[in-house]
């Protein structure tokens, strides 16, 4: 017996012993003692049976879920992309990532896309193949040039990168001047601010790291998804990571992320934080603490004294709704926690008077000494040391047709805007191109009166929409559809929106192979050019796109300096490929600056009569889905538009003073502006401001796949057309409306 | 004997004190294990680990609330997602998500607060489990067997914090939107209780990486280990090993400002909150 027992023993330890290497992958949480360790049997995943090696790796790449072009990394199992990451390396979001961000898988396995190219046939789209699309569109393009070229129209979603840039060289040899770009929040006016200012026509970096404060003046600092990944960041730090806690200061009408995340929240009737800035312009002015080696020497200062004296602490209160007290206590702080990076962004432009508010706040920051601190405060954007392409040959054809007047009237009724798009549906039914290519755009949902834009892009004989997703404009407009592929399939450059003091230069490349019969648009654009011939064709001397893009990005090579130096050129950019990105060695250093102060700040005006349509309309970008452009993926979908809303709703926030009488959180309103009306949920907010009412873009999709489609409202159905006299931007908070009870 | 203590024996997934035999087993081999000189790698992945016990801490004076976190919590773990239909509402499974509290007193602010599994020492939830489909896991995770689940949703009443989910339907992905599924994380069924895990897929993968080194896990390489804390822009998450003084989340839940929800149950969460500063 005991014999037997000690036999038994020893073939154990035996075994035992033989099983310890090959246990040894599972041993670091001993599997007696966890049911669940299966290191070896891989867990029950749908779809996971085609796995043969579960071969792993990850691609360093760029995101495109919004203009901050964030450093990402992907993971791929054997082809499949199944998590995307922050890059830590990248300068701009430093491994952070925004729920934009994180949600790319959705767009790209959007199981709605459009797989292949399709053409309008009566009201049905139907497939075509490649070849005959493009000959298709071709063949009109070179019938076109030889009539009129400018009747050409191409609408871009973007403001910028080599796309954009393709496509707008494509216009000008083609001899077009309607080339009208800018997304819905577009950042022009916020240039065109700092053009007026300080002569640079670009979007200004931020210097928060070492800021003392941040004012912010109506900002949707921690909801538009552009800069919300970077706020997050740096007020972590500015609170925790220094010896002296920096403060938010924001100011604005509804409790949105900016307010619940402010030291200090300012709650101000809309539109009215000029106002408040310039209280605060007066009380520096008038106790002469403010930074005098650039504003003594700016020009407009006397006008300027004379315009912030009007504003004293009284007339601030009675404009913006805030304690007259308070201005000159704010000034104080401000100025004894100078640099303070005053901020007026998208957000702020929304109103008529967005153009002198961003002013303003600009001459408030020169008056903190907060201009090209290096210490922190409003700065010039870094340049990337990019080559440029050759300048283009223009023909007779092209000079002719660019010297044509541009439909939207940007140049001159709008004097300084590059683009107008809120004139476009007028000027498109007075005078419809031939042509429309539309690039990352789509007016039939996300600009305001979606019906006006139908109606007019109908009247255009060929619409080609380039959109990877079967979006409203696709269903209702489009002839022709050349579906793009999605930012994890296409190679490109990630251009950052300007905000790091550092110059970045992305790189976006295909994490997997294109899922369906897509195609690059920049591949369509050179292709097109290629058959249009010469003189076209020889603007285009690049065999692909990757070509045309490597050209520019061997400046980075040429500069020799940043993250990467490389002796040869092939050298720098299998390293650029590899790590994702270029960036500067140091933050810019500052450079001198002359300023022009402003001479005017209007009050907000409205659109409608007061007596009719008592509230006034702030239409935000919620976080999440923003303009409705990330509704198709459910993630975002899933998030609460404000703190306290639920998911998945599209309510209107009224401050229960407002409401109609006998309304409870949650019914169904009415509401109603003098350009359409909504049925609604409304949400009583006894945060938001008096006399206002807030209702987040982005729902009521018709199209846009299975996610989108028939959820909520949009809200771009009730804005009127109205569009900045100066700037030419698209203003969506402008609106008077009412709220009614649902019969 | 119940007959339902005596399944919860069965089935009970820490094992007793190992009897004589097994001891003597587990002795030989180890003997065995060095004797045989196998290589070092091999060698230290055979060493029992060290006992860790898992913790978070998340400062809410860095939070922005921006949810991130909850976003690559529905990534990583391969959560399913339910659309705007109202009958989902309430009902749609949730490991990571931002808790808006309104304030406590008149004239308060309210708050955001990221709300995972809080990973109790002494986890209500585990105790009512009839069928030890949860468990205290030694490295102090709250771990629960979706094989083992039947749904009783007992462990769902029990959690004083709510963060529990029941999958009353089965998840339902289009081909397409299976392929960006996580390999790594089991989905659930209909029926079926999930919670958070601490991604301790996400731990365990790094365990024997670590191992295969020779090495355990550095704290620096476990601070932003799950996938919540890996994608915070704030950094406001900080992951660790509450039983090691030196690291960083261990000198983080020292605060002054450092408190935990609901403290007086004598749960002992795992997670601990630094309190916003309002400057």
């Amino acid at each position: 017996m005991s014999t037997n027992d000690q036999t038994r023993r020893t073939i154990l330890a035996g075994l035992g012993a033989a099983l310890v290497p090959a246990c040894r992958r599972a041993s670091w949480s001993p599997p007696e003692q966890d049911p669940t360790a299966r290191s070896q049997v891989k867990p029950y995943v749908p779809g996971a049976e085609s796995y043969a090696t579960y071969e792993e790796r990850w691609v360093t790449s760029s995101c495109a879920q919004c203009p901050a072009a964030c450093g990402i990394r992907v993971r791929v199992v054997e082809g499949r992309a199944v998590r995307i990451e922050g890059n830590l390396e990248n300068p701009i979001n430093r491994g952070g990532i925004g729920v934009r961000g994180l949600s790319g898988l959705q767009a790209l396995y959007d199981p709605d896309r459009v797989t292949q190219p399709l053409r309008r046939d009566g009201e049905r789209l139907v497939p075509v193949s490649w070849d005959d699309a493009l000959s298709t569109l071709g063949a009109a393009l070179a019938k076109l040039r030889e009539q009129a070229p400018e009747q050409l129209l191409v609408m871009s979603g973007l403001e910028r990168g080599f796309s954009h840039e393709l496509l707008a060289r494509f216009c000008r040899t083609f001899g077009t001047p309607n080339f009208v770009d800018g997304s819905p929040s577009h950042t022009a006016a916020l240039a065109r601010a700092m053009e007026l200012s300080l002569g640079v026509r670009d979007v200004p970096a931020y210097g928060a790291e070492n800021a003392g404060a941040i004012l912010s003046l109506e900002a949707g600092l921690f909801e538009d998804a552009c800069r919300s990944t970077y706020f997050a960041r740096v007020t972590a730090s500015m609170r925790r990571d220094r010896s002296r806690r920096a403060r938010l200061i924001h100011a604005g009408p509804t409790f949105d992320l900016a307010a619940y995340n402010a030291d200090r929240w300012l709650h101000i009737k809309p539109g009215t934080a000029g106002a408040l800035a310039l209280g605060l312009c007066n009380a520096l002015l008038r106790d002469r603490t403010y930074a005098h080696e650039l504003v003594d020497r700016a020009r407009g200062l006397a006008e300027f004294r004379a315009l912030a004296a009007a504003y004293t602490p009284e007339r601030v209160a009675a404009i913006t709704g805030c304690d007259a007290a308070l201005v000159d206590e704010l000034a104080r702080e401000l100025w004894e926690r100078r640099p303070v990076l005053v901020i007026a962004d998208e957000r702020s432009l929304a109103f008529s008077n967005g153009l002198d508010t961003a002013r303003v706040a600009i001459a408030l920051s020169a008056l903190l000494g907060s201009i090209e601190n290096p210490l922190g405060g409003l700065r010039i954007a870094p340049t990337t040391p990019m080559r440029a392409w050759e300048e283009p040959a223009l023909d007779d054809v092209a000079r002719r047709g660019l010297a044509t007047a541009r439909l939207d009237g940007a140049g001159r009724e709008f004097a300084g805007a590059r683009s107008v798009q809120g004139t476009l549906p007028d000027a498109i039914v007075a005078a419809p191109p031939a042509i429309a290519l539309l690039h990352h755009a789509n007016p039939v949902f996300a600009r305001a009166q979606p019906e006006r834009w139908r109606d007019a892009l109908a009247a255009v004989p060929l619409v080609v929409s380039f959109s990877p997703f079967v979006d409203e404009t696709v269903l209702a407009v489009a002839d022709l559809v050349l579906p793009d592929h999605t930012y994890l399939e296409r190679l490109e450059d990630a251009t950052p929106l300007p905000g790091s003091l550092r110059a970045v230069a992305g790189v976006r490349k295909p994490v997997v192979t294109p899922l369906h019969d897509t195609r690059a648009t920049t591949e369509v654009v050179l292709d097109l050019a290629h058959r249009l011939g010469e003189p076209i064709a020889g603007a285009f001397p690049w065999r692909t796109s990757r070509d045309a893009f490597e050209e520019r990005w061997l400046g980075l090579h040429a500069a020799a300096r940043g993250t990467i130096v490389e002796t040869s050129p092939r050298a720098f950019l299998d390293r650029f490929y590899a790590q994702g990105f270029w960036a500067d060695d140091a933050d810019a250093a500052p450079v001198p600056v002359e300023l022009a102060l402003p001479t005017t700040w209007s009050e907000p005006r409205w659109d409608g009569d007061a007596s009719r349509f008592p509230l006034v309309l702030v239409a935000y970008h919620p976080l999440g889905h923003g303009d409705g452009s990330g509704a198709n993926q459910p993630w975002l979908r899933n998030l609460q538009a404000r703190p306290g809303l639920g998911a998945w709703t599209i309510a209107a926030s009224i401050s229960p003073h407002d409401a109609p009488p006998g309304v409870h959180d949650g019914d169904r309103v009415r509401v109603a502006s003098p350009h359409g009306s909504l049925v609604l949920a409304v949400h009583l907010d006894p945060r938001i401001a008096r006399g206002c009412v807030a209702i987040p873009t982005g729902g009521g999709h018709a199209a846009y796949g299975r996610w989108a489609r028939g959820f909520g409202v949009n809200v771009m159905e009730l804005l009127g057309p109205a569009v900045a006299p100066e700037t030419g931007a698209s203003l969506s908070c402008t609106t008077r409306v009412r709220m009614e009870v649902v019969g | 004997m119940s007959l339902v203590r005596w399944f919860t024996k069965l089935l009970a997934p820490e094992s007793p004190e190992p009897s004589p035999a097994r001891r003597e087993f587990l002795r030989a081999s180890a003997a065995l294990t060095v004797a045989a000189a196998i290589p070092a790698a091999a060698a230290a992945a055979t060493r029992p680990h060290r006992r860790r016990h898992w913790g978070m801490v998340i400062d809410l004076d860095r939070c922005s609330g921006c949810n991130a976190c909850s976003v690559a919590c529905r990534q990583e773990n391969n959560i399913p997602t339910y659309d705007a239909d109202p009958k989902f509402a309430g009902a749609r499974p949730e490991w990571m998500s931002m808790l808006w509290q309104e304030p406590q007193r008149e004239g308060g602010l309210p708050a955001l607060l990221p709300l995972p599994c809080m990973h109790c020492a002494d986890p209500p939830c585990t105790k009512v489990c009839p069928v030890g489909a949860t468990y205290k896991d030694p490295d102090g995770i709250t771990m629960q067997v979706w094989d083992r689940c039947i749904g009783c949703r007992y462990c769902m009443v029990a959690c004083p914090y709510s963060r529990r989910s029941f999958n009353w339907t089965d998840p339902a992905w289009s081909p397409s939107e299976v392929q960006m599924l996580n390999p790594d994380v089991a989905t659930r069924p209909r029926g079926v209780v999930e919670k958070c895990t601490f991604c301790h897929h996400r731990i365990r993968k790094l365990g024997e990486e670590a191992a295969l080194q020779g090495r355990e896990p550095t704290d620096a390489e476990c601070q932003r280990l799950p996938a919540c804390a890996a994608a915070c822009p704030a950094s406001a998450i900080t992951f660790g090993d509450l039983d090691d003084p030196e690291s960083r989340v261990s000198e983080l839940a020292r605060s002054p400002r450092a408190m935990r929800l609901l403290e007086h149950l004598g749960t002992e969460p795992s997670v601990y909150y630094l309190e916003k500063d309002r400057g």
